[in-house]
């Protein structure tokens, strides 16, 4: 019962993003639906053709290529599961800490109706990439309803993970630090991502560079769509692990953690 | 006498401040000021008895209960008020409302809007928009709207003006009309502590100089007006600090009585509960100023 007293709070912390984020979906839909049917019927087609040309790939190749921008359209809603780190920030800005602390709640529950809201909000980004999905894949034939659910499963996974590791973080090392926080994990993929991309091209020849632009979109397709289950497996573990971490570290800084 | 709250050699060390072995009761059905300067240790010692922070050494009993045995269930009975209102900017009244109902078990609804009603308060505006008197009382409320049987309050009539202090004290007088209700109230402003408290703790630094029933204290301590030929007629042992003026030296003695038949030539005056703690916080600069360990001196204690 004295979660559900938290919970309510946090959907106030969140209420207004909420209007934002219905917002946002309702322009994702009807710009996924149009990018879908233009790359079907109008201009995009257009373009996915002469880039074939101009890249030496083969159409569809080119065609599979452009399908990433609605796949990235599609991932957008899923992005406001980061939003519940407004609600650490919220608290911060009220001095909640203290009063936090005051109420008949246990760190067990504090971190759990946390985490209860983190999962929530993801509920509702994924209602919200559900139906621009369903949307999208009823517009065109291109893109298929479980190739897209396969897209928005694996990014909300790796939005989990992603959060569940901040929220741990920032009850660590203080909210004030949050920013910082919420960058560091991203900033640390890029590095990662082009120092890894730039060793491995180094070492390649020339036919071996051809080879892998003209295969890296099966390559990614492939791995996209078949480790989903994957991704998902790791999101709750990782969403697990986290909570108990989360709830020692609020339980040995107490009203610091908020802070 | 039933305690409601009790500290025994409680401790806790920042490195650059410490609440050192601080021993304190509060007695149930009483108002219990707890006296102290800025940043002599009050926030920490209430912090402490709430669990915000842990403690290095003690044992803290409220209701009878360690507060770490059954925290939850011993913070359903406690109401809190702190001198910052704690709550989000954005929220309204009803929203808070509807915010402990789910976390209280006793929460009374029609009690916390007949409060809002009571300290004019609106239900429906952000309390961001709140004056500071208007957080304070909507803290008040929120805190004695749950079945509270002990509130803890923080300094709550900082920075009020006088009408509205004057408001919150009858408020907190009427609560402890109520059989097993109890206050344990910070505060520096001591004029609001002669005019309600049974009780009064002065922290200094970290320690508990004096504790006792505030009528008592007032009634036995006084101040004694000196020229500088007299001071030094009068035993050390009587002082408990001195304090310079133009005209003389104030001395505040613990034995009034006692006092006034040893040296009956010096003029002898009642005290406030600000004088005694101005020369209580002195004591220990000029112990200190002399060379000597201020924490050879140990606390006062009166009984009731």
């Amino acid at each position: 019962m004295t979660m559900k007293g938290l919970l309510i709070k946090d959907y106030y912390c969140l209420k207004k993003s909420l209007k934002s984020f219905l917002a946002l979906t309702i322009g994702v839909i009807l710009i996924g639906i149009m990018f879908a049917i233009s790359m079907e019927h109008g201009n995009m087609a257009m373009v996915a053709a002469e880039t074939a040309v101009q890249a030496g790939v083969d159409e569809a190749t080119a065609f599979d290529m452009f399908r990433v921008a609605v796949w990235l359209v599609i991932i957008i809603p899923m992005a406001f599961v980061g939003n519940v780190v407004d609600c650490f920030k919220a608290d911060m800005r009220a001095e909640f800490g203290k009063q936090l602390f005051s109420l008949p709640v246990d760190s067990k529950q504090i971190v759990a109706a946390r985490y209860l809201t983190c999962i929530i909000y993801a509920l509702v980004s994924f209602v919200g990439a559900t139906i621009t999905a369903i949307c999208i894949s009823s517009a065109s034939e291109q893109y298929p309803f479980s190739e897209l659910m396969s897209v928005v499963v694996l990014f909300g996974s790796v939005m989990i993970i992603y959060l569940c590791i901040v929220m741990c973080l920032i009850y660590l090392i203080g909210v004030k630090y949050a920013d910082y926080i919420q960058a560091a994990p991203l900033l640390i993929i890029m590095i990662v991502a082009v120092v890894f991309s730039n060793v491995k091209m180094m070492n390649m020849n020339e036919a071996e560079m051809d080879s892998l632009m003209a295969n890296m979109w099966g390559t990614v397709k492939g791995f996209m769509t078949q480790n989903v289950g994957i991704f998902l497996l790791v999101a709750v573990v990782i969403l697990v692990i986290t909570y108990f971490v989360s709830v020692q570290i609020v339980e040995k800084r107490r009203g610091k953690a908020i802070c | 006498m039933d305690k409601v709250l009790e500290l025994k050699n409680v401790t806790k060390d920042y490195g650059d401040f410490k609440l050192d072995n601080v021993n304190l009761s509060v007695t149930k059905g009483a108002i219990c000021g707890f006296i102290g300067q800025n940043g002599a240790g009050k926030t920490t010692t209430i912090s402490l008895i709430l669990d915000i922070i842990k403690r290095d050494a003690g044992d803290i009993q409220v209701f009878g209960e360690d507060i770490l045995e059954s925290p939850t269930a011993i913070k359903e009975r406690i109401g809190v008020v702190f001198d910052e209102m704690g709550f989000h900017d954005f929220m309204t009244a009803t929203q808070i409302s509807k915010m402990m109902a789910n976390i209280y078990k006793n929460w009374d609804e029609a009690v916390f809007f007949d409060y809002l009603e009571k300290f004019s308060l609106p239900r429906k505006k952000r309390c961001g928009a709140f004056s500071r008197g208007m957080r304070m009382k909507l803290q008040i409320a929120v805190a004695m709207s749950h079945g509270a049987e002990l509130l803890i309050m923080d300094e709550p009539t900082s920075g009020l003006d006088p009408i509205v202090r004057n408001e919150i004290l009858q408020i907190f007088q009427e609560f402890v009309m109520e059989e097993n209700h109890t206050i344990l109230l910070s505060s520096h402003i001591t004029t609001d502590l002669e005019r309600i408290a049974d009780e009064v703790v002065f922290i200094n630094k970290g320690k508990i100089v004096l504790a006792g029933n505030k009528d008592e204290i007032l009634e036995t301590h006084g101040l004694m007006k000196c020229k500088k030929n007299d001071l030094s007629g009068i035993d050390e042992k009587d002082i408990i600090s001195t304090r310079p003026s133009a005209f003389c030296t104030e001395v505040l003695v613990a034995d009034r009585q006692a006092c006034a038949k040893k040296y009956p030539k010096v003029t002898m005056e009642q005290t406030t509960l600000e004088d005694i703690m101005i020369f209580y916080v002195n004591r220990g600069s000029q112990v200190s100023a002399n060379g000597k360990s201020s924490d050879k001196k140990e606390a006062s204690t009166l009984e009731d």
